[in-house]
């Protein structure tokens, strides 16, 4: 018993040394890790690097290009183009992680409740997840914030509401797998809870998959959101790298810096999730362990 | 199963989602701030006759339930409503403008096939390789660019700078083109927004072909084909990417709905005159049954999509109609 109470930290770390060996293997994907590190660094001291507020007209000349004083050149109003950037990254980070985390926790629960359940709650709930999966998810989320108002709030809770699908079937598969196996009967013969052989038992178990997939739901959720501001239908107080490629819409031919900086952020931030998905699922996908 | 029986059945489970599509429409209009009357009709141009004729119609001082009925009746017999922006009913609008958006979305879905399948098999015959490694690279890339801003960065180059294409709309205006030339104006203007959609899906399409066919190429039935001899083409295309085409084709059916999130996008930067475009003109004037219109028109065309391309999987793969998945 003591033993194994002093083995039990020891194994995460090992675990954790084992998952950290294995993933390192994938360079591309540590340099995803990195690309995001510095973008939440940049978000976090937005205030330290920007030099200006992302919407303080007159820091300059209208369109001026880059150079030494506005790196990334002005906009039509004397914004500076990378004080917008800089403080974009907030916007954008904070829409993928939420939206991420949401979307995945909502899979999680209509998942593990229809594999572990099975019979007619998982019909039901299939059939629910079927229906959002042919649903077009960013017409939809077009309509809903035209309706319910362009706050960033409502776009990251449309974003989260519209991508559980893909989450949800794969948790379900994991569920009706793992039910069978012995340690879930085990725990089933002590009378453990319901909730607790869900939670405790099968789901970190079956977490993996999840996981990979949630870095994605990370990537998807910054180009929805980024999609919805390029449109105009964003959050119009809060200065996100769509809202700034939508008023450089139409200076695109005197003023191209105003577009292509909070382009490139974008790709570059939801390039590094899906290399970090990349490099997760070389980590964790027990079928490619022994490569 | 037979295959006219397995199609009767596919289509028949096809219709719960329908339904489901509807009462989601209906959920939204009611959970919507305000008068779900000016909800469904739209606020610009009502009359207050308009109005009463609605609430008659839909029932809307009925129970919920009595309520959710009447829509479904009503959306069920092809009654999307009436625009008062354009004073047309919804279903014509929609229509009209259906052509141009499967016009860019079908070329672009072709072209990503034709391109992604023979890259997918090509990086799949020498995984890790440098070549499937740069493949991947790029596949990765693609997935990451917004399509718009690609879109932006292409009319930049190409027609800014270049000045190669048209960037603009879907002919050129007051041309007065016919015939040969009249197609010739519209394939130049296709062009730009088509490769951008494309480049868009084509990681996709690579990166599953790779996967599927890497699956397949590990299974007994191949080690078989390779003991007798057969040759490595052979082999690839006729016993092994036919089956890896399977799972492709039904991801191809689920895509078109992420499809027409970037077809929206890139109709909006090229000025296309699709359903995108018709979206956006709908959302500034708050032409709320239009884009419920819409939302509905494009889901049952991804259903209907979806039915087809289960379809073809089951005539594809025979095991499907079987039972046996």
């Amino acid at each position: 018993m003591s033993a194994a109470d002093w083995r039990a930290p020891s194994r995460l770390g090992r675990a954790v040394a084992e998952f950290w060996r294995r993933y390192r293997k994938n360079r591309s994907g540590v340099g995803g890790l990195l690309l995001v590190g510095g973008f939440i660094v940049v978000a976090g001291l937005a205030g330290l690097i920007a030099p200006a507020g992302p919407l303080d007209t007159k820091t300059g000349a209208p369109f001026e290009a880059p150079g030494s004083v506005h790196y990334f050149g002005t906009d039509d109003l004397g914004r500076d183009v990378f004080s917008g950037v800089v403080y974009g990254a907030r916007v954008s980070l904070a829409v993928g992680f939420l939206a991420a985390i949401t979307s995945t926790v909502i899979g999680i629960i209509i998942g593990a409740l229809a594999g572990y359940f099975g019979g007619w709650i998982d019909d039901l709930l299939m059939r629910i997840t079927e229906m959002f999966m042919v649903i077009p998810v960013f017409v939809l989320a077009l309509l809903l914030v035209a309706l319910f108002g362009p706050r960033i709030v409502n776009v990251i809770v449309v974003i989260s509401v519209l991508s559980w699908p893909g989450t949800a079937r794969l948790v379900r598969a994991d569920f009706l797998s793992l039910k069978t196996r012995e340690f879930v009967e085990a725990a089933r013969s002590i009378s453990a809870s319901h909730l607790d052989i869900i939670f405790s038992e099968i789901l970190p178990n079956a977490l993996a998959p999840v996981i990979i997939t949630a870095s994605l739901r990370v990537a998807t959720a910054i180009l929805i959101e980024a999609g919805l501001s390029f449109l105009g239908f964003g959050d119009p107080n809060t200065v996100s790298w769509g809202l700034m490629l939508y008023w450089a819409q139409n200076f695109i031919r005197h003023a191209p810096w105003m577009a292509i900086f909070p382009g490139l952020a974008i790709s570059l931030t939801t390039l590094a999730f899906n290399l970090v998905g990349d490099g997760l699922n070389d980590a964790l996908n027990p079928r490619l362990k022994e490569r | 199963m037979s295959l006219p029986r397995y199609i009767l059945k596919r289509a028949l489970q096809a219709v719960p989602l329908l339904v489901g599509v509807i009462v989601i429409n209906f959920i939204i209009i009611h959970i919507a701030p305000g008068d779900p009357a000016l909800v469904i009709a739209g606020e610009y141009g009502t009359t207050p006759e308009y109005l009463a004729s609605l609430r008659a119609k839909l029932g809307l001082d009925k129970p919920l339930w009595v309520q959710l009925l009447l829509y479904l009746k009503t959306i069920m017999t092809g009654d999307l409503g009436h625009s008062f922006v354009w004073n047309q009913s919804v279903l014509r609008i929609i229509l009209e403008f259906v052509p141009a958006t499967l016009l860019l979305m079908g070329s672009s879905l072709l072209l990503s096939i034709l391109i992604g399948v023979p890259l997918g098999v090509w990086s799949s015959r020498r995984p890790y390789s440098l070549l499937d490694n740069s493949l991947t690279t790029v596949s990765l890339a693609g997935y990451s660019i917004p399509v718009f801003w690609l879109g932006i960065m292409s009319i930049l180059l190409f027609s800014v700078r270049l000045k190669w294409l048209p960037t603009q709309g879907m002919l050129t205006i007051a041309s007065g083109y016919t015939g040969g030339a009249y197609v010739w104006d519209i394939l130049r203007h296709l062009v730009l927004p088509a490769t951008v959609l494309t480049l868009a899906q084509l990681a996709l399409i690579t990166r599953l072909t790779r996967a599927s066919l890497l699956e397949v190429m590990s299974l007994d039935f191949i080690t078989t084909a390779w003991s007798k001899g057969l040759g490595e083409n052979w082999i690839v295309f006729r016993h092994g990417l036919r089956n890896a085409l399977l799972p492709i084709v039904t991801v191809i059916g689920l895509q078109v709905g992420y499809m027409f999130g970037g077809a929206i996008l890139t109709e909006t930067v090229f000025a296309w005159p699709g359903m995108g475009r018709l979206m956006l003109r709908a959302l500034s004037t708050r032409d709320y049954p239009l884009i419920m219109g819409m939302f509905i028109v494009i889901t049952v065309l991804i259903i209907l999509v979806n039915l087809l391309t289960d379809i073809l999987y089951a005539v594809l793969d025979p095991r499907v109609r079987m039972g046996k998945k």
